[in-house]
């Protein structure tokens, strides 16, 4: 049996999951790219980082598996921070093609720019 | 209910004792010369520096940043064409009038586009005096009355 609380929310679990697994379990919200649920776990897109209390850099949700005594926050400040600046690194050399791009309107980067992305 | 910076204006609320055309008449142009008043303290006082919000989650960027900055030319490309999704929700909202108070209703449903959005337009309640008012006169004197109700007959429809 592992206890942790995820968001000061206090669950305990038997099973293995990795934080993401467990998020989207309970309908959190957390941006990602490279996870997906019928393929192996990347985690080299750096999008689902959230913030673990024990730990002085985040960590990514989807390849870290839950252990007891996790304390993570998946809004605070830091993991926002860091998401943005993620984000940023992604886009720092990202063609301007949004007008012209077939992709343009269903994209994921954009979708996620919007919600996680920097706003100046 | 006074709003933006009504509260700091000066200016006069025009009123008449007779209640009849000529009343409505010399109010509508009295009215007309407080909002001189006030648009002339409102340009006085208008503060120096850019008008609209710096934040490109509610304001697209101008177009000088689409040129070098990727965030921008997202923010700017989902902002016209998508726009914006609320949650769930319903708000009414008010603001001042020629005529009195215009209000929207507006329900949202978590999407782009609203579920129901209902306009409280003026024309439409001053329409409903009319009876009262053309009481013992001539059906000539209803044209008159219409006219100083300063009624918008596409706003009753709504």
């Amino acid at each position: 049996m592992k206890k942790f609380s995820i968001n000061d929310q206090s669950f305990e679990i038997d099973k293995d999951y990795t934080i993401l697994q467990f998020l989207l379990l309970i309908s959190v919200q957390v941006p990602r790219f490279c996870y997906h649920e019928q393929l192996s776990i990347a985690g080299n897109c750096r999008v689902c980082l959230i913030e673990d209390i024990k730990s002085i850099k985040p960590i990514i949700a989807c390849a870290i598996n839950i252990a007891d005594g996790l304390n993570v926050y998946t809004q605070s400040v830091k993991a926002k921070k860091a998401r943005e600046a993620v984000l940023e690194y992604l886009l720092i050399n990202h063609p301007l093609d949004c007008p012209i791009c077939d992709q343009g309107g269903e994209c994921d980067l954009q979708d996620l720019s919007l919600v996680v992305g920097g706003d100046k | 209910m006074p709003y933006d910076i009504y509260d700091s204006l000066t200016f006069n609320i025009i009123t008449a004792q007779n209640g009849d055309c000529y009343d409505r008449y010399l109010i509508r142009i009295n009215e007309m010369k407080e909002s001189l008043k006030i648009i002339e303290q409102v340009v006085n006082n208008m503060p120096l520096g850019i008008v609209h919000l710096n934040d490109w989650k509610l304001v697209p960027p101008t177009r000088d940043f689409m040129r070098f900055n990727m965030e921008a030319l997202i923010h700017h490309f989902k902002l016209y064409t998508e726009g914006y999704s609320l949650p769930k929700n319903y708000n009414y909202m008010s603001v001042e009038a020629p005529k009195g108070e215009f209000g929207i209703f507006m329900v949202s449903d978590d999407s782009n586009r609203p579920y129901r959005c209902k306009i409280k337009a003026l024309g439409f309640f001053h329409l409903q005096a009319l009876n009262t008012m053309a009481v013992n006169h001539l059906i000539a004197d209803v044209v008159t009355i219409i006219g100083t109700q300063d009624i918008v007959f596409g706003e009753v429809d709504r």
